[in-house]
């Protein structure tokens, strides 16, 4: 395990380990901190895991760390990594089994004082709307061929079904598709998982939670995203359930005789990955490009259902009841992508296992409303703190593949949370504190207690300080609601 | 290696908290080849979880023959109710399968 002295400090918020560390290391790992969150994160396993990471082949620049990093399943939870094209790897554990897990934000012209008499029933209204929790079904039944369309799709299918409006599609990442991707390989045991679950929440750390636009520190961003001081805004957080479950699954599995064909040696199983230009890994990338678009049309689904609940609740009581799409990101991810690395441009695939792409102003992909902001970043924190909308910078480019933190980052396992604190004593308190809960598992909700998590604060500070990200707005929780 | 791949359901659905089921079930057989024990491991659970998210049923009784790499046998399956805890997905991480005079240990990680 690495400790506080082998790490160069390379400025006031970046840290780096070299190679010399140890002799399997093909890149350095490079941590955005403070001097507090890098000891908090040396007392876990996530930067040995980054240090694991920097052994996989064709890996270039440097693995990136963020402040929001924790142990995760082979790669860290927070970790950035990108392989050259044509023959660096794809690892499906170093973007994650919840593929394209990530974060919608919906705003309005709501003003907080109007609706407050109304957020119990609104966070009631929310729960019964929209299917959260264990194996709960959603309610847009897919056929095997609607399942493929979703696939290939993303969030268009949910636009050409009535789940959504033109503007959602322009605000989100990748406009809610990734090229390539190819039904064909699915499994019959993906498809199975996939078509009952479009339009459902999921459990664990997956949320919906309704926010007060609470402090503006950019004001003509958050002009352009719709963000108004005092106003109601809606987080979305979740990815492809089951259907990338299984997905992931079936890859790690293949790929363990696939790295032993290519001959790549790993320190860890979960990392096993095979070269992007194979027949694996090509295969790989055009089922999770299908899993991708699955969550993209998933986040889709439930802000129509949002969009209904705040109909049935407010409609009466607020002279304007429409949410707009700020925008969509994703924080587990591999992608194609065009980076100067060494003083080069080149085309990597970048992982983004916990990270958020935080591409700067200019790049074309963004909609023309933020052309000159740059890409919007969406970063929840616990259910009980702030939640944070951001900018991708320039800097991002430059030091981290265009990516920074996604969230506030977990510091206690779930069962010593729930040895802390008991979920209807969390409850009580966060109500008391004006935050309506609904929840279908009181041990689940102290399972995703603030305490569980690090100071959101905290890490949006060594973000924006850092020149990763920029701030827009602060948002503060008034319901929630957990699967 | 059959003891272990049993002992690891009973395990995996204990956390989960699934009900057992009253009432009689149906007979499937299975058999599976991985790579070497610790696949055999991780595709046996997947199965199970895949069966209870997808059919409902849970085994109420296995009849297991297994190698390193290999598993043969059948169950009898029943319905259950959800579980009240959710596992997503079996990991390889910091797998391990080990051997002791007693016979075998596994260690598993899941995602929940």
């Amino acid at each position: 395990m690495p400790n506080k002295q082998d790490f160069k400090r390379l400025s006031p918020f970046q840290w780096e380990l070299g190679r010399e560390y140890r002799s399997d290391m093909r890149v350095p790992v490079r941590v955005f901190a403070d001097e507090r969150i890098l000891e908090a994160a040396l007392g876990d396993k996530s930067l040995e895991q980054a240090v694991n990471a920097a052994t996989l082949p064709g890996l270039v620049g440097h693995v990136v760390v963020m402040p929001d990093v924790h142990q995760g399943y082979g790669f860290p939870i927070g970790g950035v990594a990108a392989s050259a094209l044509p023959d660096g790897v794809i690892s499906p554990g170093a973007i994650g089994y919840d593929i394209n897990c990530g974060v919608r934000l919906l705003g309005s012209r709501i003003p907080l004082e109007a609706a407050a008499p109304y957020l119990g029933d609104l966070t009631s209204a929310l729960y019964a709307n929209c299917p959260s929790g264990v194996g709960e079904k959603g309610s847009v039944p897919l056929s095997q061929g609607d399942l493929e369309a979703v696939s290939r799709k993303g969030a268009g299918w949910a636009l050409g079904h009535g789940y959504a409006e033109p503007q959602d599609i322009e605000r989100t990442e990748e406009r809610g598709c990734i090229a390539g991707a190819n039904p064909a390989r699915l499994s019959q045991r993906a498809v199975a998982r996939g078509r009952p679950q479009l339009g459902t929440l999921g459990s664990g750390n997956h949320f919906i939670e309704v926010d007060v636009v609470d402090q503006i520190f950019d004001r003509e961003a958050a002009a352009a995203m719709g963000l108004i001081s005092d106003h109601l805004a809606v987080l979305i957080h979740s990815g492809s359930r089951g259907f990338g479950h299984q997905i992931c699954s079936e890859y790690v599995k293949d790929f363990q005789s696939a790295a032993r064909r290519y001959k790549i040696d790993l320190p860890d199983r979960e990392l096993v990955c095979a070269p992007l230009n194979s027949p694996e890994g090509e295969a790989y990338l055009a089922a999770m490009a299908c899993a991708a678009n699955f969550a993209f049309c998933n986040r889709q689904v439930l802000a129509h259902h949002v969009r209904r609940s705040f109909d049935q609740v407010l409609a009466h009581h607020v002279s304007d009841v429409h949410l707009h799409q700020v925008y969509d990101i994703t924080h587990n991810m591999g992608k194609i992508e065009t980076h100067q690395v060494a003083g080069r441009r080149m085309e990597v695939c970048v992982h983004r296992k916990g990270a958020t792409r935080a591409f700067g102003p200019g790049f074309a992909g963004l909609p023309l409303a933020y052309l000159p902001l740059g890409q919007p970043v969406l970063v929840p924190g616990s259910m009980g703190t702030a939640s944070w909308v951001l900018l991708g910078t320039e800097g991002s480019m430059a030091q981290s593949f265009g990516s920074t933190c996604h969230g506030a980052g977990r510091m206690m396992s779930r069962t010593r949370a729930k040895k802390s604190v008991r979920g209807q004593d969390l409850k009580l308190e966060l109500e008391k504190r004006g935050i309506a809960i609904r929840a279908g598992s009181m041990a689940g909700l102290a399972e995703e207690a603030p305490l569980a998590y690090k100071d959101v604060d905290a890490v949006v500070e060594v973000v924006t300080r850092a020149g990763i990200a920029a701030k827009v707005a602060r948002l503060r929780p008034v319901g929630v609601i957990k699967g | 290696m059959a003891e272990l791949l049993t002992a690891a359901a009973r395990g995996m659905l204990a956390l989960m908290v699934v009900e057992t089921p009253r009432s009689t079930g149906t007979i499937r057989p299975i058999d599976m080849r991985a790579e070497d024990r610790e696949s055999l491991l991780v595709a046996w659970l997947e199965d199970l979880l895949f069966q209870l998210e997808t059919r409902h049923v849970v085994p109420v009784e296995l009849a297991l023959e297994a190698g390193d790499d290999w598993l043969r046998g059948s169950l009898v399956e029943a319905p259950c109710p959800a579980p009240q805890k959710a596992i997503k997905s079996v990991t390889f991480h910091n797998l391990e399968v080990n051997e002791f005079a007693e016979g075998l240990e596994a260690q598993l990680v899941f995602d929940v």
